[in-house]
């Protein structure tokens, strides 16, 4: 309870952040939601007094446009700040959604792989689609404590006994929705792991690029029948959920039914014996009634509150995660400046990804010159990626350090220190946005760098061929008009945003695996091109490749194993020399 | 589900019948001083109301209990039709377009079918609830219930032109959320985690998602805007009402003609009926709206659906499978670009042919139309003579195993990725792993084939090397053991030795199979008979290897690029396991 009140407060600070007029409007709003029942119990009854009794016209008249004109204006008042309400709702959530954007951009790189992060953002993010529902709840959880308070305050005009024993009445049914909640909340616990097995195979089903598999293995009489386990059980317990709330819903129906029924007697007693007149009777009565109701919806919203606070706390949570240190004490003032040669240099590097045992690079000893051409190669899983992934600062050593002339990398601010690097990973991604805006890396590309980019790749043509040019979307995710690319064609817009950067680093990780010969010669005859005068760093499993770079790294087992020009490699005899061969003897 | 449906229209429509005559009876014998009359009707309302009370809530459980399954069912059927319909609708935006919003309207339980089930319940309770407390009404003076009926009409005219207008711009304003979201599940992505530090894409992401955040905005202003020039109408309208009955009421009463007891039960059958006939009213047209998506997707089902039964005779179960292109054509639909151009290719039964070309020469199109995931636009595909449309659909793809550029690995154990069906015969599935040379990486496994990959539906599930993942396609391929095989670039992640290992195994398994390779790692032309090279969707040049290197022409040319590496640097591969070479 506390810990929901904690998340609750929290809420409404964010709220209240993103918008500073949500919160008092929707307390006035509140309040002329909760107060209009009462006009419409005490001037009927005044109006029914009236006739029983002096049956004056004009008081007559005036009551009755009293009782609309309160209605009137109670209905304008909502209406006014609902409107204002709807969209600052709707700016609370976009907001809430980019605080979450801009947390997940901030987050260290090494903590985004972490099971723990990546469970926690998935639970933020559907967390906060359920935003609002909260407010949602809590709205209606003030409205009803309004029109209960005011109700309670009539209700003691008539006797103080009564209260009591209808909140008694109600709390009966809170019971009840107390055991709603928990089967609820039991249910989801159980049908969670069902639903999203079920959902995967939506998600499947649609997703095309199964499609092939899909029909060629002719499996989806098998997909259907691992899915059906699945649905059958989500639909056996809803099926027991819904049947189960049903009887329980109904019994608390007739509770409040009882309730009402037990006043309606009362009061009857208390006419027939002439203690109060017709028009209290009736006042009572539907004072009663809503007395009950908006008990039981208070109730009701506030179970429902204390559940959905849960989905507050991941968001809570992941927005409190630590960033990346800024400004350690131990940074120093540091940039770029134009013919200072850059020389990196690995010290005794250990690395082990967090929360696993094993040192996936070992003792990693390497000087990189400036303007050096270096190839990494070795099998796969040798180390050879996560060794640039250190060199970006994506992650750092477990052991060791990194220097770039001479200075610890981790001492140099990050903004500063990755304007020395262009990287093309392997598995590199492209935004939904234009083409443009991919090469540029931002929203307002240079048209005279774009220019050059272009015609340095030569990507000319593929560009004349979109119905767009460089406006054109990449994939139909954000534009109807966008279009899918080939893997190669990806592939040179990535290499055209790391030549738009222009940093004096470039880094190439198997950039050619989706290329045909042709198209392989042609990256590697640019990419020597864009990296003159630049150190340049390759991974490749194409050894061609590597024979004109200066020096050639052999990673095997998280370990450099050889390290030299290709021929004295080739002399050697090692690991080098035995891949070369079994790649070169077919071209032989 | 009618039984229920019917059941809970009398109940629910006799609740508020029973809560505004039970108040005037009470106060008609009060005024009669008529104390076991009170009596009789408290307990004789308290049992009928609990009753309904009880049934109504036990009903609706019943009712979306029932529901709720067949909402299932539907996306069931859904994602059935998702997957085997015909291969071109997948590429086709039209269809996707279709197919998205289909999808989203039924995963969402409160629209579509499921919104209109579960309004269905207590239309027709309300609709009779209605016409009882209308039947109160005009018991009192007609006018009053026109009147009342007139005001009524109005508010739904003015919320129905407000839900309009919503409903026009309900694409426009989900589309900037969604626009908006795509920032946030992009950045919340972690496969884009390495570039958008990189590049410090952040930038980018937050000026686009900025400005969808002022479009999302603007329109949800403008929806705001409209629904309140409409509220303030309908409380004018709702003034005037209140007026007018209670005005009418109370004339009544003074002219002597109604009682205390009248004069409750008529206030309160206005206020009721004003309440259920707007309720009945917004549900009316929410179904009216909805049914257009139920209609949408019965549509798309009927033009998406393969006919169960073709009537097309099976494939011949014979040994020898000759497959021929005649003079093939093929553009994409809606597309002008010809990919295939009078192609001609024979592939006799046992051949195992290399093709090769470059990036968007069309080998993959190729491919799609062996298999038969699109026709020909032009010309004919023969098996042994006769028009592969001419066989049944499902009997001739079951001759053909591929292993694809981008095939995947389900969220499976070891087992069913390779089987791809219940319960595999174990002895072909040992077979398939032992021949695919995945045998000692299963056997390292505590639990073996039955191990789980990826962590998607599994926590302990493993992931693959690129090696394993091939070596599993291959035993999937195995485990079909389909007369012809097709591998479309299966090495294109390995590292030399992998790579070289995945040639041996393909050498030592395909038997005699007939085979298709397409790589661009011109090496491995060397296991094949011939090598199709395809160019400007021809075929340009067809021989063996060295036939065609001796011919000096494109292929020549291509596979001189690639070797020109190797080839400078002869000396130090003397001694190459040269015997490995067929």
């Amino acid at each position: 309870m506390e810990k929901s009140a904690k998340l609750l407060l929290y809420f409404l600070k964010i709220i209240n952040r993103y918008s500073k007029v949500f919160l008092p409007v929707s307390i006035v709003i509140a309040l002329v939601q909760g107060l209009s029942p009462l006009v419409n119990i005490i001037v009927p009854k005044l109006i029914i007094d009236e006739l029983m009794g002096a049956r004056d016209l004009q008081k007559l008249m005036l009551l009755v446009l009293i009782l609309g004109g309160a209605n009137l204006i109670l209905k304008v008042i909502e209406t006014i700040l609902t409107r204002t309400k709807t969209y600052e709702l709707d700016k609370v959530q976009l907001c809430s959604s980019e605080g979450l954007a801009d947390k997940c951009i901030r987050l260290p790189y090494e903590d985004i792989e972490k099971k723990s992060v990546l469970d926690l953002k998935e639970r933020a993010l559907q967390g906060s689609y359920n935003f609002y529902e909260v407010i949602e709840l809590i709205g209606v959880a003030a409205r009803s404590a309004i029109t209960l308070v005011s109700l309670i305050v009539l209700l003691f005009t008539f006797n103080g006994w009564l209260i009591p024993i209808l909140t008694g009445l109600t709390l009966l049914n809170s019971i009840v929705y107390k055991r709603i909640s928990d089967l609820r909340y039991q249910d989801s616990v159980i049908s969670i792991p069902m639903n999203r097995g079920f959902s995967y195979y939506g998600t499947l089903a649609s997703d095309f690029s199964f499609g092939k598999d899909i029909r060629l293995s002719h499996c989806a009489d098998f997909l259907q029948h691992k899915a059906s386990k699945y649905l059958n059980e989500v639909v056996r317990i809803s099926s027991k959920e819904y049947t189960e709330i049903g009887k329980m819903q109904g019994l608390a129906n007739i509770n409040m039914q009882f309730q009402s029924f037990l006043v309606y007697g009362w009061l009857a007693w208390q006419a027939f014996n002439g203690l109060i007149t017709i028009g209290d009777f009736t006042m009572y009565g539907s004072a009663a009634r809503q007395f009950a109701q908006a008990l039981t919806a208070l109730i009701d919203s506030l179970i429902g509150i204390n559940g959905l606070t849960m989905q507050i706390e991941p968001y809570r949570d992941f927005i409190a995660l630590p960033e990346a240190a800024k400004n350690s004490a131990n940074e120093i003032q540091w940039s770029l400046k134009e013919n200072v040669p850059l020389t990196f240099r690995f010290d005794h590097v250990w690395f082990r990804y967090p929360d696993t045992d094993q040192d996936v690079l070992q003792d990693i000893n390497i000087e990189i010159h400036d303007q050096e051409k270096l190839s990494i190669v070795g099998l796969n899983g040798a180390g050879k990626t996560t060794f640039i992934k250190l060199l970006c600062r994506l992650y750092q050593p477990t052991q060791g350090a990194i220097t770039l002339n001479g200075v610890d990398i981790n001492r140099i601010p990050l903004d500063d220190y990755l304007k020395v690097l262009s990287v093309v990973f392997q598995d590199f991604q492209l935004l939904g946005y234009s083409v443009g805006m991919n090469i540029a890396a931002s929203a307002t590309p240079d048209p005279d760098r774009l220019d050059h980019v272009v015609n340095f790749l030569g990507i000319k043509q593929i560009l004349e061929e979109l119905p767009n040019g460089l406006d054109t979307s990449v994939d139909r995710a954000l534009d109807k008009q966008g279009v899918t690319f080939s893997g190669g064609q990806m592939q040179k817009f990535a290499i055209a945003r790391a030549l738009y950067k222009d940093a004096p680093v470039t880094i190439l990780d198997e950039p050619t695996s989706a290329l045909d010969p042709r198209g392989e010669y042609e990256v590697y005859r640019n990419f020597n091109r864009l990296a003159q005068g630049k150190t340049a760093i390759y991974i490749s499993h194409r050894l061609s490749s590597t024979r004109f770079t200066d020096r050639i790294a052999v990673f095997q087992d998280g370990r450099i194993v050889e390290l030299g020009k290709h021929d004295e490699l080739i002399a050697d005899g090692k690991l080098y020399a035995e891949m070369y061969a079994k790649q070169a003897q077919y071209y032989l | 589900m009618f039984l229920s449906m019917a059941l809970y229209t009398v109940f629910f429509s006799l609740t508020p019948m029973i809560a505004i005559y039970v108040p005037k009876l009470v106060i008609d014998s009060v005024q009669r001083a008529n104390w076991q009359s009170i009596l009789i009707i408290l307990v004789g309302g308290f049992v009928l109301s609990a009753f309904c009370a009880y049934m109504t809530e036990y009903l609706r459980g019943n009712y979306r209990m029932r529901f709720n399954a067949v909402r299932y069912k539907l996306i069931e059927e859904l994602n059935f039709t998702t997957m085997t319909m015909p291969y071109p609708f997948t590429e086709d935006a039209k269809i996707l377009d279709q197919l998205s919003i289909i999808t989203r309207t039924l995963l969402n339980p409160h629209v579509g079918a499921g919104g209109i089930m579960e309004r269905l319940l207590s239309i027709f309770g309300s609709i009779v609830g209605v016409v009882g407390m209308i039947a109160v009404i005009s018991s009192l003076n007609i006018w009053v219930l026109l009147t009342l009926l007139a005001t009524i009409l109005l508010t739904y005219y003015l919320s129905l032109r407000a839900g309009r207008f919503e409903e026009r711009n309900r694409e426009a304003y989900s589309g900037a959320f969604r626009r908006h979201d795509y920032t946030t599940r992009t950045a919340a992505d972690f496969r884009f985690g390495k570039d958008i530090r990189l590049y410090q894409l952040g930038g980018l992401l937050k000026a686009k998602q900025k400005e969808v955040a002022q479009n999302a905005l603007a329109i949800s202003r403008s929806i705001a805007d409209k629904r309140y020039s409409n509220e303030m109408g309908i409380a004018l309208i709702s003034l005037l009402r209140d007026l007018l009955i209670y005005g009418y009421i109370t004339y009544r009463f003074l002219q002597g003609n109604l009682s205390a007891g009248d004069f409750f039960l008529y206030a309160g059958a206005a206020t009721t009926v004003v309440i259920w006939l707007s309720n009945t009213m917004r549900d009316l047209s929410f179904i009216q709206v909805q049914s257009s998506y139920v209609r949408k997707y019965q549509a798309f089902l009927s033009e998406v659906r393969i006919p169960e039964n073709s009537g097309l005779p099976a494939t011949p179960h014979q040994s020898g499978f000759d497959i021929e292109f005649r003079d093939v054509s093929f553009r994409y639909p809606e597309s002008d670009k010809v990919i295939l151009e009078h192609l001609n290719l024979k592939i006799p039964s046992g051949e195992r042919l290399a093709l090769v070309g470059e990036n968007g020469a069309g080998k993959t199109t190729l491919v799609k139309l062996l298999t038969r995931l699109y026709d020909p636009t032009e010309g004919q595909i023969l098996l042994n003579g006769r028009d592969i449309r001419d066989y049944d659909y499902n009997s001739y793809q079951d001759l053909i195993s591929t292993i694809l550029q981008d095939a995947k690995l389900f969220p499976f154990t070891l087992a069913e990725n390779i089987a791809l069906e219940k319960d595999p015969p174990p002895q072909r599935l040992a077979e398939a792993i032992e021949k695919s040379g995945l045998k000692p990486f299963i056997d390292s496994l505590d639990a073996g084939a039955d191990t789980w990959l990826l962590k998607i539906l599994n926590e302990n599930g493993i992931d693959l090397s690129g090696g394993q993942r091939q070596k599993l396609f291959l035993a999937r391929a195995l485990y079909e053991d389909r007369p012809f095989i097709i591998l479309d670039e299966p090495t294109a992640a390995l590292d030399p030795l992998a790579e070289y290992e995945m040639y041996q195994s393909f050498d030592r398994t395909i038997e005699n199979k007939s085979a298709i390779y397409i790589s661009h790692r011109l090496s491995s032309t060397q296991f094949c008979d011939q090598v199709a090279f395809l160019e400007n969707g021809r075929i340009t040049e067809y021989g063996t290897h060295e036939s065609l290197l001796a011919r000096g022409g494109s292929y020549a040319s291509l596979f001189e690029i690639q070797a020109l590496y190797y080839r400078d640097n002869k000396p130090s591969t003397e001694g190459g396991p040269d015997g490995e070479k067929r």
